[in-house]
């Protein structure tokens, strides 16, 4: 394996240097001797280096009319390059990258004089440099990759329950795109099988790669302290619960404080009881979309409430509202972050929008539950095109019978 | 005051704040990495020529075709100030520019003009 480069230190080739007493012509012999020599630093006595000489200007110079005549006892310093780019051996070479850019043309074609505490140690060229901050850069962007994407290790791990308990409770009659922009994201859902029915969560947290993720920890734990004080039939309770703990987790409980972060979470809580053949579901900033399967009835369009949850902006005592959906007839409901809706596509270049998702649904009502979602999946990243994901996106589709 | 202008780029809009004119322009899309970031400095230079005016008039032309959720507290914290503006008696005058096809920006518009009565709102359909 090749030496990690870090420094200058590490990219010195020895190269022969002279003193200023060498003449003109001394340097002439030396370059003649040696066509490979493109560079010849003179030091001082104590190993100082005082410039560098480039060959090709070195000889441009010595070639004009009269100047051998004149110069060829001269010091070595005539032709000099008095201020080349000198950098100590330890200097980082992300700053010496910087250096030599700022430095600008020459550094190019001459190169840099490395030394330690002063004295001589070698030269440096700029495409070893290059190599080198190449290398460097690849491997910072590995090592942020592999970080990011053992991060999505444990994402993913704590999505898995839900997961399971929707495979269990709603086999073949529920399907789930979870799909984080930057490999990790804000986007989280929960599902679990509760007495008499089930709970379906989806919650869009502000953000996505990193802190999206950082986020739906915290609204994981959120969720799971809120289960415990308010039980599971409440949506509205849950969501009150949760925009407390995480106002107070991330000290946005206080007014005034504009260091502090602004975030919080968007989404919807939903219990379904089937004795009570209704689903109850409280909603922060988010859209629900629920259809009956075997009529030609719209598309009903479920706002909740307009109002996030755990932002500075949301006061602390903030009350959501539950609202019912009557579950007499098969139904479907789909509950979906505003990636789905807001990505940009098509001829137009503008969102993929609720129409568009209403009409998907209501061409796809009957479509068997797998199937609509392999054609959700094909109609998005049709109408995605060559546009890029400008958010995570996450759709969660249950289709529930009534007992 | 002095203008306030920043090219746009593929995740953040052009700024054209023509303060001198009394014209502020938004322009693009919006998803920057940190919204708090990039619209910290937008933000107080805003509320520093807000308390410069009185009883005058502001035009606002907003023409954004993708902004996330974190950007829109951002407008939203814009559209407040501009807000608060109006009520203290300028007349706040907003040209918000959608694609004739795309409802959701315009609802995102016609949100913001429910919110903020106080400021005169035209949509435009553009074709």
């Amino acid at each position: 394996m090749l030496k990690e480069i870090r420094c200058a230190g590490d990219l010195v080739i020895e190269a022969r240097a002279i003193s200023p007493d060498f003449r003109n012509e001394e340097v002439l012999a030396l370059f003649g001797q040696q066509s490979s020599l493109t560079h010849l630093p003179v030091l001082m006595a104590d190993g100082r280096p005082l410039g560098l000489i480039n060959r090709n200007i070195f000889h441009s110079m010595m070639t004009k009319p009269y100047y051998p005549e004149l110069y060829s006892q001269k010091s070595c310093i005539t032709f000099m390059d008095k201020e080349p780019l000198i950098v100590e051996a330890n200097l980082r070479i992300e700053q010496l990258t910087a250096l030599a850019v700022a430095t600008g043309n020459k550094v190019f074609t001459d190169g840099f004089i490395i030394v330690q505490d002063g004295k001589y140690l070698g030269i440096g060229q700029v495409l070893d440099l290059m190599h080198a901050m190449t290398e460097l850069q690849a491997r910072q962007h590995r090592q942020l990759v592999e970080s990011i994407e053992y991060a999505s290790v444990i994402q993913q791990s704590l999505l898995k329950p839900s997961e399971i308990a929707l495979e269990q409770t709603l086999p073949g009659n529920h399907w789930l795109i979870w799909q984080p922009r930057d490999v990790v994201g804000g986007d989280i859902f929960h599902f679990s099988q509760r007495e008499d029915g089930f709970l379906a969560i989806l919650f869009d947290c502000t953000g996505h790669g990193v802190p999206g993720a950082f986020m739906t920890l915290i609204a994981e734990s959120a969720l799971e302290q809120a289960l415990n004080q308010q039980g599971d039939r409440d949506p509205a309770a849950l969501m009150a619960t949760i925009n407390q703990h995480i106002k107070h987790a991330l000290n946005q409980h206080q007014d005034g404080n504009r260091e502090n972060s602004d975030d919080g979470l968007d989404g919807i809580i939903l219990r379904y009881e089937r004795s009570k053949r209704q689903i109850t579901y409280a909603g922060a900033h988010s859209v629900l979309y629920s259809l009956n399967i075997e009529n030609d009835a719209p598309i009903t369009l479920h706002t909740g409430d307009r109002k996030g949850v755990g932002y500075a902006s949301t006061p602390l005592d903030f009350k959501w509202h539950n609202h019912t959906i009557a579950i007499d007839e098969p139904s479907r409901v789909f509950m979906l972050t505003d990636g789905v809706i807001d990505q940009i596509g098509g001829p137009r270049k503008i969102a993929f929008g609720k129409k568009r998702l209403t009409q998907f649904l209501t061409e796809q009502r009957q479509v068997e539950m797998p199937l609509q979602k392999q054609r959700f999946i094909e109609t998005f990243s049709h109408y995605q095109g060559t546009q890029t994901r400008r958010d995570d996106v996450t759709l969660l589709a249950l289709s529930v019978t009534p007992a | 005051m002095e203008k306030f202008y920043l090219a746009a780029t593929s995740n953040t809009p052009e700024v054209d704040f023509d303060f001198p004119q009394r014209r502020l322009s938004l322009k693009g899309e919006s998803y920057p990495e940190s919204a708090a970031a990039f619209y910290g400095d937008i933000l107080t230079k805003t509320a520093e020529f807000l308390q410069t005016l009185d009883q005058e008039k502001i035009d606002v032309s907003v023409q954004l075709l993708y902004f996330n959720s974190s950007s829109t507290k951002m407008l939203f914290s814009f559209f407040e100030m501009l807000y608060q503006a109006a009520e203290a008696g300028n007349a706040v005058i907003l040209d918000w520019y959608h694609d004739v096809d795309d409802e959701t920006i315009l609802e995102f518009g016609l949100e913001l003009a429910e919110d903020f009565p106080s400021i005169e709102f035209h949509a435009h359909a553009v074709e």
